[in-house]
């Protein structure tokens, strides 16, 4: 049969061979053509395979529909990967088909097939050493880094059991710049950040990566729905959820959430009367030490274990303990007493920071106070101390493997969050204050000096961001000047 | 992860030498011999404590550190005041809780290796 | 009854050691060939190599000074070592401590009928790890198997507790050895005793009176017969010794009579050789020995006041050490501490004597129990040596069959039974548990040594023969287990410590505390390298403590990179001896590190010191004309106990240039206490400035921001402003320097939006041209950003200003702004 098209792919074929041999030989044509030719191709092909499988069905011969799958391959490799090779495990043939050039991983195909490859890689059950050599090669060799290998290096790392890392790499992989940023890759990442924060039951933030204009996906609608319905505000109906559910992909995989959802909130905030707080040190103890049992701590008990405690230490020394300390001959029950106080203001305040709830859902009393200056102390040291150590690393010239790099920065921006996240309104800009000069010199340096300057504009745009937030208008200024710039 | 005080808690001297506050300091030492003595005989009962997260291990030196805590009255003053005795109540008064979805990544086909 | 075990203890002195043996019940001292219970620790080594210890070698300290070696105890630890020019031999410390415990470990051997195996040797309670360690490796050097220590304070402390009736309440022991004092506050309560704290001057002894003695001397041979003698001159070091030597027979001599005549033969004069007679008389002595005196009683009042007992509440002194026996130290304790002075004790015995009183609490016997040959099911037994308890427990467990599980089982025991020997206590019949345990208590006859009798019984009632047959335990004042002479912690990255194991703790002990790094580790990088300081001392400044040794977690060993903050579980251990061990476990890597670069106490460069001196009085320095420009009186006092203490390391540097190897460690003492009260000082005085620089950047910052800062800075500053005022008040430096940042970073920001704001900084950057690193190019910048400011051109103006910092030489600040913008 007579492919009327076919010389023209092949002429295709042949400039693109041509053009990536040659240095000066080659053809200096514009991307935009090629994309022009590309998509030619693709659909000429996508004809060719569509008859090819119309002979298989006419002449009964399956023999035909080789040649049509492997149009189709060539077609839609992302699809094809996606639910053939990755789910079965198949890592280099993951990776190699992923690289077949075409238009879903344009903006980063070496990285994008990578990350195709490490999550066929964790899925074949069996974890290789020869291919797991062979991909940390790869990743290795990933130069300059863009937003398909930072996923491929959060999905590598999150299989380590890694999680944290992974998050902060997946979040980095949002603020890459959309020409840095293959959108099938912008997907798989919204669609972990938000299978994460669901497995941590955050929900809040399965509901704001859904509702987020631009990124989102089936998924993570679906996903924002149930977490609406299990945050209990704003309803949306059964109906709606389970279209939600039908529309979305991995439906048997997503029943259980759907389950959780319509069962919706089982644990609603019990509403405690304030009287029935325990008055004595021990029962309070006993209270206080509930929270340190597996699983975070709502912000709800947190607060009103604290307020017992305000209450109790406000009458001052326990009249009990004076006697006591008499009995034994001990002379510094005030000391004892107000050691006890630091503690418990310590541990209340590293709680309120592990748990991420703000000091805002603290009532006010006469700990708070003293919980928020802990806060503040502790976590803007270990911030000045971070910040510093970039900084000097920078100043030293000591150059670390990028990937390296990252662990550095995605450390450095949870511990700012964290901080900035629990204190008062005040420590934000302060905290700010005290990383930006190192961060953004450090984004900066990748930029300029170790040429990955997509990451490091990504960087830029993170802090950007905070700099909106924390109301740093110089440093607004000054970002929004330097992530302009073409990467 | 625990913290500091949540450790001091669990390591109570009183719990570690199987006392409460109201043994004399004699009583203390006594048991605490006993305890020092079942341990290096390796007997089962001595080698752990119960404790509000559950049983801890007991080794000599947390027996040993235990007793000269309690020796100092003002040291054991502050002891006496975080002692919590018993694994009783601690669940109870537990309020809400935020529940997570264990699914979530396996729903999207990502999965972990199995740790080393 | 099978014969006695008998218990060891050694009071291994600086000048002198002692040593006694203890069957439960007497206590005898070991005595040398010539019957005398003080050995001297002196080690003698002739040119064929033999060596001598003690008493024998004690004689050639005068005539053959440098073959004869003595107070080598107050360099173990130190990786100094001695030489012997005749033999051409090299000794460590500890190697020469051994000669002594040799000595000690034959005269035993012929007083007891074998030689002891298991001992218990004191050292001074502010010995850090190196030392104790130097001591455990003597011990073994010696001979002895096993070797435990104690704290001299607490080995006195035993002794005098031993021998007094029921005594009840605070009591101090007063320790002044020949080069060491100690001081120490006890507690006795039902029959318990507890070490309530320690304090003391590892440089501070008898030798310093004689050191003040012999520079007496010295003054009156220049002034009598015209002879200069210079302590810093290496060549009169001969002289010196025989100085010291006769000052140390005068001062014995004057303990009793009111006046001394000393006798030295050879001296060279400009008149040739001449013999010298100089009489000293006690009020003489007394007046020199008064500052040491003085200064050790401060110890002790310091001490006093630190733990809350009033003065008149002490019930008595114990004193221990040599110099104690000066009427005039027993006359200003009773004086200036209000306390009796415990009478019928022996200072020089006293230690050795609570030594082998501790030998047997720890169970420590001079010779192990041998395990017998006969076929009996044996029971491993766990009760105290000693006991302030009269019921204490004993706990028993069978050990496995020696015949592996094939005797039969009517043989098997199935209950025992203990009893007193006098029948005056019988316990009942008591079955073993599914471990093949038992837990019981008995009764101990009141201050005596109490026998049992363990008898062992089969199911069906027939006697079966166990070993052990018997176990001792004697009823007194005890001690449980040695505490640690000094807090043992891990320096952090600001200079700050973090307490391990609390000086006091019980040893053996051990500890686990999360850190986290502040750098990054990277992974494979041979340069990177993470170090874990361990330190020994209670100051708050880690570099005041002293370094004991160093966990290192190399780059090369790391499998992945560490971020700075990532957790490290820290563990230190120390064992009964003071020996230390240490590792890390790295969650992240899932990784154990335990190489511990082990250290000796640091040497120091003569030189080095000096310098360090220097600086230390140019800070004090300027301290003191702030002092005086301000009328600060407080500030003054205090400079002159930073002068007093400069003065001292600057004297005992010129005696250790003089070939006093441990006046080196007194200087470095000295300095590093000088050190502690500068750095205060100076940060009270620094206080003012950083708030006026506060202050200016704050006034600077609010008009600018005023000018052309947004809503939102205008809400930070003042927030920021109320914040600096609440630092002040607080006198928090952190916390002001902190938000003073803020302050700036919004100053500036509001300062470059000024339009003219580069053209500024090009001015202020070309006025400083002359300091760049490269002239010619920044010369052409300074032409560029002229005609660039003629066009009116800011961004290019910019350009240029943040290109001709880059070559001129750091300025933090500045560099910081650079780093911002410098995408191109």
């Amino acid at each position: 049969m007579a492919l009327p098209l076919a010389p023209l792919i092949w002429l295709a074929i042949w400039l693109y061979m041509r053009n990536r041999k040659g240095g000066a030989g080659g053809v200096d044509l514009s991307p935009g053509f090629w994309l022009f030719v590309w998509i030619i191709c693709i659909w000429n092909s996508v004809f060719v395979a569509g008859l090819l499988f119309g002979g298989a069905a006419v002449s009964e011969n399956p023999a035909w529909a080789l040649p049509a799958l492997a149009a189709a391959v060539f077609c839609f490799p992302w699809t094809f990967a996606r639910w053939v090779l990755i789910p079965a495990g198949w890592t280099r043939a993951a990776y190699y088909v992923l690289r077949i050039p075409g238009t879903t991983l344009w903006k980063d195909r070496r990285g994008g097939a990578l990350a195709g490859a490490v999550w066929a890689h964790t899925r074949s059950g069996r974890r290789s050493p020869r291919v797991d050599e062979w991909l940390q090669k790869k990743l290795a060799a990933l130069s300059p880094l863009k937003a398909g290998g930072v996923a491929a290096l959060a999905l590598s790392r999150a299989a380590e059991g890694e999680i944290d890392f992974a998050r902060g790499l997946m979040r980095l992989v949002l603020a890459f710049d959309r020409n840095a940023r293959p959108r099938r890759i912008l997907r798989v990442a919204v669609e972990w950040l938000a299978a994460e924060a669901a497995t941590r039951g955050d929900w809040e933030a399965v509901r704001a990566i859904g509702s987020r204009r631009g990124v989102r996906t089936r998924w993570t609608l679906f996903a924002s729905l149930a977490a609406r319905r299990l945050l209990g505000e704003s309803r949306p109906h059964a109906l709606l959820l389970r279209a939600a559910w039908l529309l979305a992909p991995n439906r048997i995989g997503s029943l259980g959430l759907l389950r959780l959802a319509l069962a919706g909130r089982q644990d609603a905030p019990v509403q405690r009367e304030e009287g029935g707080l325990p008055a004595t040190f021990s029962d309070l103890l006993r209270l206080h030490a509930a929270l340190w049992k597996e699983g975070p701590a709502s912000a709800g008990d947190l607060d009103r274990v604290q307020l017992g405690w305000s209450r109790l230490f406000m009458k001052g020394v326990a009249g009990g303990l004076r006697e006591r300390a008499a009995a034994i001959a001990a002379a510094n029950a005030e000391h004892v007493w107000e050691e006890a106080r630091a503690r418990i203001v310590g541990d209340l305040a590293s709680m309120l920071r592990e748990h991420g709830h703000s000091l805002a859902a603290l009532t006010p009393s006469g700990l708070t106070e003293d919980i928020r200056a802990r806060l503040e102390d502790e976590g803007m040291e270990e911030l000045e101390h971070a910040a510093g150590a970039l900084a000097r690393r920078r100043a030293n010239q000591q150059v670390l493997p990028v990937h390296d790099e990252l662990v550095e920065w995605c450390a450095l921006r949870d511990l700012y969050e964290s901080l900035a996240g629990v204190a008062s309104n005040g420590l934000r800009p302060l905290a700010f204050a005290s990383v930006y000069p190192a961060a953004s010199g450090h984004a900066v340096w990748l930029f300029n000096e170790r040429g990955e300057r997509p990451l490091g504009n990504a960087l830029l745009r993170v802090l950007l961001e905070e700099a909106r937030n924390a109301g740093d208008v110089e440093a607004e200024r000054l970002q929004a000047a330097n992530v302009a710039i073409p990467i | 992860m625990k913290s500091d005080l949540a450790g001091r808690v669990a390591s109570n001297p009183f719990l570690v030498l199987g006392i409460t506050p109201a043994f004399s300091r004699r009583e203390m030492e006594r048991e605490g011999q006993k305890l020092l003595g079942m341990l290096e005989l390796g007997m089962a009962e001595a080698r752990s404590y119960p404790t509000v997260f559950g049983p801890r291990p007991r080794t000599p030196e947390m027996v040993r550190e235990a007793m000269a805590e309690l020796r100092d009255p003002g040291r054991r003053l502050a002891h006496e005041l975080l002692f919590l005795e018993g694994t009783a109540g601690v669940d109870a008064d537990r309020g809400e809780k935020t529940v997570g979805w264990s699914g979530a990544f396996s729903a999207l086909g990502l999965s972990r290796w199995p740790s080393r | 009854m099978a014969s006695r075990d008998i218990f060891m203890g050694i009071d291994l002195g600086t000048t002198n050691s002692t040593a006694a043996v203890f069957d439960g019940e007497r206590v005898d001292f070991v005595r040398d060939q010539q019957g005398a219970t003080v050995l001297p620790s002196v080690v003698r080594i002739d040119s064929r190599g033999t060596v001598t210890a003690g008493s024998r070698a004690r004689r050639y300290l005068e005539s053959d000074p440098e073959n004869t070696r003595t107070e080598f105890k107050r360099l173990m630890g130190t990786r100094e070592e001695m030489l012997f020019p005749a033999s051409r031999q090299k000794k460590t410390p500890p190697e020469l401590a051994a000669e002594v415990l040799k000595v000690i470990r034959r005269a035993a051997g012929v007083q007891i009928g074998f030689e002891p195996e298991q001992a218990v040797i004191s050292v001074p309670a502010l010995f850090e790890l190196p030392q104790s360690a130097a001591t455990s490796e003597a011990g073994r050097l010696a001979g002895f198997s096993k070797v435990e220590l104690i704290q001299e304070p607490v080995a006195s402390a035993l002794a005098a507790g031993w021998t007094a009736d029921e005594d009840e309440g605070f009591w101090l022991v007063y320790d002044l050895g020949g080069g060491t004092f100690d001081a120490s506050l006890l507690e006795t309560r039902d029959g318990l005793l507890r070490v309530v704290a320690h304090d003391g001057d590892n440089f501070l002894g008898g030798r310093d009176i004689d050191q003040a003695l012999s520079g007496w001397l010295a003054e009156r041979l220049a002034e009598e017969h015209g002879v200069r003698v210079s302590r810093s001159d290496p060549s009169d070091a001969a002289i010196f010794r025989r100085l010291k030597l006769a000052a140390e027979e005068a001062k014995i001599e004057l303990s009793h009579a009111s006046e001394a005549v000393l006798s030295l033969e050879g001296i060279s004069s400009p008149k040739g050789e001449i013999d010298v007679d100089l009489v000293l008389n006690r009020a003489t002595l007394d007046a020199l020995a008064l500052p040491v005196i003085e200064k050790s009683i401060e110890v002790c009042e310091r001490l006093v006041l630190a733990n809350g007992v009033e003065k008149g509440k002490l019930h008595r002194v114990v004193l221990v050490g040599g110099p104690t026996a000066m009427p005039v130290l027993r006359q200003r304790i009773r004086e200036r501490l209000q306390i009796p002075v415990a009478e019928g004790l022996d200072p020089m015995t006293l230690v050795a004597h609570g030594a082998a009183l501790f030998a047997l609490t720890s169970r420590l016997p001079a010779r192990p129990v041998a395990v017998s040959e006969e076929k009996r099911r044996s029971f491993w037994l766990q009760y105290p040596g000693m006991s302030s308890d009269p019921a204490p427990h004993v706990l028993g467990r069978l050990t496995a069959a020696p015949g592996d599980g094939t005797e039969p089982s009517a043989a098997e025991p199935f209950a025992i039974r203990l009893s007193r020997s006098d029948g005056g206590w019988k316990g009942g019949l008591l079955e073993l548990d599914a471990e093949g345990a038992f837990v019981t208590s008995v009764e101990l006859l009141p201050r005596k040594t109490s026998v049992f009798f363990l008898e062992a019984f089969a199911k069906d009632g027939s006697v079966v023969p166990v070993e052990p047959r018997s176990l001792t335990i004697v009823h007194g004042l005890t001690i449980s287990d040695p505490p640690l002479s000094r807090t043992v912690g891990v320096a952090l990255a600001d200079d700050s410590t973090r307490e391990f194991i609390r000086r006091g703790t019980p040893l053996p002990a051990r500890k686990t505390l999360t850190l986290r790094t502040v750098e990054t580790v990277a992974k494979g990088s041979e340069g990177s390298l993470l170090k874990i300081p361990i330190i020994q001392g209670e100051f708050p400044s880690a570099h005041l403590c002293r370094l004991v040794g160093t966990l290192e977690i190399a780059g090369r060993e790391v499998t992945a990179t560490l971020p700075p903050g990532s957790a490290v579980e820290v563990t230190l251990e120390l064992d009964r001896g003071g020996r230390l061990s240490a590792r890390a476990f790295v969650p992240a890597l899932n990784r154990v590190f335990s190489e511990v670069a082990h250290l000796a106490v640091p040497e120091i460069a003569p030189d080095s010191l000096a310098a360090a001196i220097a600086s230390a009085r140019e800070r004090l320095a300027g301290i003191r004309r702030d002092a005086f420009a301000n009328r600060d009186r407080n500030l003054l006092e205090r400079a002159g106990e930073v002068e007093a203490h400069l003065a001292e390391a600057a004297r005992d540097l010129a005696a250790a240039r003089g070939g006093e190897p441990d006046s080196t460690q007194r200087a470095q003492r000295n300095l590093l206490d000088a050190e502690a009260v500068l750095a205060e000082l100076e940060e009270e005085r620094s206080w003012p400035e950083l708030w006026d620089e506060a202050q200016q950047e704050f006034a600077f910052s609010a008009e600018w921001v005023a000018r052309l800062g947004t809503e939102i800075e205008e809400r930070h500053l003042s927030e920021a402003g109320r914040a600096l005022e609440k630092a002040h008040q607080g006198k928090n430096a952190t916390e002001l320097s902190r938000q003073l940042r803020l302050v700036k970073r919004l100053g500036t920001a509001a300062f470059y939006r000024h339009p003219d704001a580069w053209f500024w900084m090009f001015d202020a950057a070309s006025s400083s041209v002359s300091r760049a690193s490269e002239p010619a190019k920044a010369a052409k910048l300074v032409k560029e950003g002229e005609e660039a400011r003629k066009r009116g051109d800011s961004a290019a103006v910019r350009g240029v200003v943040e290109r001709l910092w880059a070559l001129l030489p750091p300025d933090p600040e500045f560099r910081r702004l650079g780093y911002d913008s410098g995408i191109r």
